[in-house]
C-alpha cells in the first residue's frame, strides 16, 4: 500500500477535521456551555456547574462516540456489500437486515401494546427491549440470508433475494401498523427516525467493542476483497475460497449493520454514500487504503450530520435518519457531477 | 516442442463436458482426448456455442466434468487443492472488472495472491515478479495509470501481465484478442507465442482468429458441434479438410492454397488471365469477387497484364474488340460493358 503525497496530505487534513468536528459536536447543543468548561470537563477536572458536567459526560460525549461508530460502521458495511455484489447501489441494508430489525421493533411496540404493556412507560428498560428485539429481527433475517447464500451460487441472485426479504418484512410491518393504535404507530415512527442520543454508557460497553472488533476483523478481509474486485472467476483462479469469503463478508456486514440499527434505529444513506465519497476522494479501489479511509470519512460525515440535526441554538433535534439523506445526497451529487468519470471508478 | 510423458502439462482423458439440468446431463463435448505439452501454444477454435468456454472452465477447475478426467502435470484435477491449482494455472478471461479505480500495478500485483500472506503484503520476490510481468508485456510505462483509462489493447496486455505475475506453468486465455484492432491482435498473439517458446509456459487459448492462429499455434484443437474435437498441427488440419468441415457453410470456404477463408461467389462468367506475376493475384481476387471464374486456359474473354516500369496495363480482349485499362476499376468497367 503505497500512498502518494496527495493522499497523505488529505489524510492529515481529514484527521484534523475529525478532531475539530468532535469538539464542535460536543460544544454545540440546545444548552450553551462555555468552551473552557467543556475542555475542563473532558480533561477530568470538575466544574462548579454539575448540570453542565452531566450534559457533557452523560449525554454529549456518548453521542459523539456513537456518531463516530455509526458513521464508520455503516461505511464499512456498505463497502463490503458494494464489493461483494459489485453493485454501486448496494448498501448495508440490501440483505434486508434493517427491515428485519424494523420488524423486530414493530412487533415489540405494536404487538406489545395490543397485549397491554407499553414500552414508553417502561423507561430505560424499554430501550433495552427495543435494542434486543431489533437485534433478534436482524439476526433472524441474517440467518435466513446465510442459509440461502449456501444454496445460491452467484452473488447477483443473493442480492435479489435480499431485496425480496426487505420488501416482504416491510409489508409485514405495514400490516402490523394497519391493526395498531395511533399512539403505538407514533412510537414506532419515532424509532424509524433514528437517534444517536439514546445510547447510554452502559449500552456503549456493548456497542463499542462489537463495532471496533468487526471493523478490525473486516479489515483482515481486504486481500480477499481486492481479489473479488476481479470477479468470482478470477478470484477463484487465484485460490480464493469464494463461499468462505462470502460468508465472512455477510456475517461482518450483518453484525455491524444489525448492531447499529439495534442501538440507533435505521440510518439511511450513510452506508451507500461513504464508500463512494471515499473512492472519489482517494481515487482508488484498493481496500487496504479504502478501509481506514472509509472509517475516517464515515466518522466525519456522521458528526457533521449530527451537528446539523441538533440545529445549534434550538431546543429540538431533527430526525438523524432524514438529515443524513437531506444533507448527504447533494454532497454525493456534487462529487459525481464534478468527477465526470464517476461510472468508470466502479467498473472497467 | 518436446513430446514425452514428463512434458505433458495438461491431459484430457475421455473427458465429457457439459451441465447438469435436474437429473439430466446436457453433454456439450464428448469423449475428448488431447494433451498440451510444456512450452506449447495451442489455439482452441470452433464456432460460437460449441463449448470452447465450457472446456476452458472445466480444465481450469471452475466446472466439474460430466465424466472422464483432466490431468494437470499428471495429477487428476480434482485432487489438486485450490491454492496449488492457482500456482499452476492462471486465467485471462473476458469477465468485466468492477474496479476502474485500480491502477495497472495494483491489478498485476493481485496475481501474487497465492503467494502473499493474509494481508497481501508484497515481499521483494513478489515485486520482482510484478516488474518482470510488466516489462515482458510492455506495460511498465502504464503502471500508475488507472485501468479505466486504458485502451482495450493496453487492458488486455495488463490482464496477461497479471496472469504472468501469478507465476504459473500454464496460462489459459478466453478470446484475448476479441475487440482488438489487427495490430493489437498480432502484438498479443506474438507476445503469447514468445512466452511459450521462451519461458516454457504452456498456453491454451480459445480464439476466433483462425487465420492468425495458423501462424502462431503449435497445435490446434478444433471443436465440432456436439460430437468431437480434432487436434493436430494447423497444416495437417488444412490438408485433411477439417477447416472446411468446421465451417460447413454455403457461402464460405477455406482456401487451402492461401491458408485463408474466402467468400464463395456465384461464378457464372469465364475469362482467362495471363501476364505479369506481381499483379496477377490481386487481379484474380477482383475478378473472383465480381463473379468471374478465372483460368489460364483459352477463353472467349482474355485479360493480359502488362508491366512497364511501375505502371500496369490490363489488355481486355474478346472476339470483337480489344481495350486497355489503367486500373483494376477500369478493367472491371470494361468487362461489365462487354
Amino acid at each position: 500500500m503505497s500512498m502518494s503525497n496527495r493522499q497523505s496530505g488529505i489524510i492529515l487534513f481529514l484527521l484534523g477535521l475529525l478532531a475539530i468536528l468532535t469538539m464542535l459536536n460536543i460544544s454545540l447543543g440546545s444548552v450553551y456551555i462555555p468552551f473552557q468548561k467543556i475542555i475542563a470537563t473532558l480533561t477530568g477536572q470538575s466544574i462548579e456547574n454539575e448540570g453542565w458536567q452531566n450534559i457533557i459526560l452523560q449525554f454529549r460525549l456518548p453521542k459523539a462516540i456513537t456518531a463516530i461508530l455509526v458513521g464508520s460502521g455503516l461505511g464499512i458495511s456498505g463497502l463490503l456489500m458494494q464489493t461483494l455484489f459489485r453493485n454501486p447501489l448496494a448498501g448495508p441494508f440490501v440483505l434486508g437486515i434493517s427491515s428485519g430489525a424494523s420488524l423486530g421493533v414493530a412487533i415489540a411496540i405494536l404487538a406489545g401494546m395490543t397485549f397491554g404493556f407499553s414500552l414508553t412507560q417502561m423507561g430505560i428498560g424499554g430501550s433495552w427491549i427495543l435494542t434486543i428485539s431489533a437485534s433478534l429481527g436482524a439476526i433472524i433475517v441474517l440467518l435466513i440470508v446465510i442459509l440461502v447464500s449456501l444454496k445460491v451460487k452467484d452473488s447477483m441472485s443473493l442480492l435479489i433475494i435480499g431485496l425480496m426479504f426487505g420488501s416482504a418484512t416491510s409489508a409485514i410491518v405495514t400490516v402490523l401498523q394497519f391493526f395498531s393504535k395511533a399512539e403505538s404507530i407514533q412510537a414506532y415512527l419515532i424509532w424509524t427516525f433514528g437517534s444517536l442520543g439514546g445510547v447510554t454508557w452502559h449500552e456503549l460497553e456493548v456497542f463499542i467493542p462489537i463495532v471496533l472488533l468487526t471493523v478490525l476483523a473486516s479489515f483482515m478481509l481486504s486481500k480477499k476483497l481486492n481479489a473479488l474486485l476481479l470477479g468470482d472467476n478470477y478470484a477463484r483462479s487465484m485460490g480464493l475460497n469464494i463461499n468462505n469469503a462470502r460468508l465472512l463478508i455477510i456475517f461482518s456486514t450483518a453484525l455491524l449493520a444489525g448492531t447499529i440499527t439495534a442501538f440507533c434505529g435505521p440510518i439511511a444513506f450513510i452506508g451507500i454514500a461513504i464508500p463512494h465519497i471515499t473512492r472519489l476522494i482517494f481515487n482508488t479501489s484498493n481496500h487496504k487504503i479504502l478501509f481506514p479511509m472509509v472509517v475516517l470519512c464515515g466518522a466525519i460525515l456522521m458528526l457533521i450530520c449530527d451537528i446539523i440535526a441538533q440545529v445549534p441554538g434550538r431546543e429540538y433535534t431533527l430526525p438523524i435518519n432524514a438529515v443524513t439523506s437531506v444533507f448527504g445526497a447533494p454532497l454525493v451529487i456534487w462529487l459525481v457531477v464534478r468527477r465526470k468519470n464517476f461510472s468508470k471508478t466502479f467498473a472497467k | 516442442m518436446i513430446s514425452g510423458e514428463n512434458h505433458i502439462a495438461i491431459e484430457l482423458k475421455d473427458l465429457t463436458i457439459g451441465y447438469h439440468k435436474g437429473n439430466l446431463q446436457l453433454k456439450i463435448l464428448e469423449k475428448l482426448n488431447a494433451s498440451l505439452h510444456k512450452g506449447e501454444m495451442i489455439c482452441l477454435v470452433g464456432e460460437n456455442g460449441v463449448g470452447k468456454s465450457t472446456l476452458l472452465r472445466t480444465i481450469s477447475g471452475v466446472q466439474q466434468p460430466l465424466s472422464g478426467n483432466v490431468y494437470i502435470n499428471q495429477r487428476p484435477l480434482d485432487e489438486i487443492s485450490s491454492m496449488d491449482l492457482a500456482r499452476t494455472i492462471s486465467l485471462v478471461l473476458t469477465d468485466r472488472i468492477y474496479a476502474g479505480n485500480l491502477s495497472v500495478k495494483e491489478l498485476v500485483a493481485l496475481g501474487r495472491y497465492p503467494y502473499t500472506n493474509w494481508l497481501g503484503k508484497l515481499r521483494k520476490e513478489d515485486h520482482q515478479k510484478i516488474d518482470w510481468a510488466l516489462e515482458i508485456t510492455g506495460t511498465q510505462y502504464l503502471e500508475d495509470q488507472l485501468i479505466s483509462e486504458l485502451s482495450d489493447g493496453q487492458f488486455q496486455k495488463t490482464l496477461i501481465a497479471r496472469a504472468l505475475a501469478q507465476d504459473s506453468n500454464m496460462i489459459i486465455l478466453d478470446e484475448p484478442t476479441a475487440h482488438l484492432d489487427i495490430v493489437n491482435k498480432i502484438t498479443i498473439l506474438k507476445l503469447l507465442k514468445d512466452l511459450a517458446s521462451n519461458t516454457d509456459k504452456s498456453i491454451l487459448m480459445a480464439t476466433h482468429e483462425l487465420e492468425l492462429s495458423l501462424q502462431v499455434a503449435d497445435f490446434i484443437w478444433m471443436a465440432y458441434s456436439k460430437d468431437r474435437m480434432v487436434t493436430g498441427t494447423p497444416e495437417d488440419l488444412i490438408i485433411n479438410g477439417s477447416f472446411n468441415r468446421m465451417i460447413n457453410h454455403d457461402s464460405i470456404h477455406f482456401d487451402d492454397l492461401h491458408g485463408r477463408f474466402r467468400i464463395k461467389n456465384k461464378a457464372d462468367k469465364m475469362c482467362s488471365l495471363s501476364g505479369d506475376k506481381s499483379a496477377y493475384f490481386l487481379t484474380q481476387n477482383a475478378l473472383q469477387r465480381k463473379g468471374w471464374t478465372v483460368s489460364k486456359k483459352k477463353s472467349d474473354i482474355s485479360i493480359n497484364i502488362l508491366k512497364n516500369k511501375s505502371e500496369f496495363t490490363w489488355q481486355v480482349k474478346n472476339n470483337v474488340t480489344e481495350k486497355q485499362a489503367r486500373s483494376i476499376m477500369e478493367m472491371l468497367n470494361i468487362l461489365n460493358n462487354m
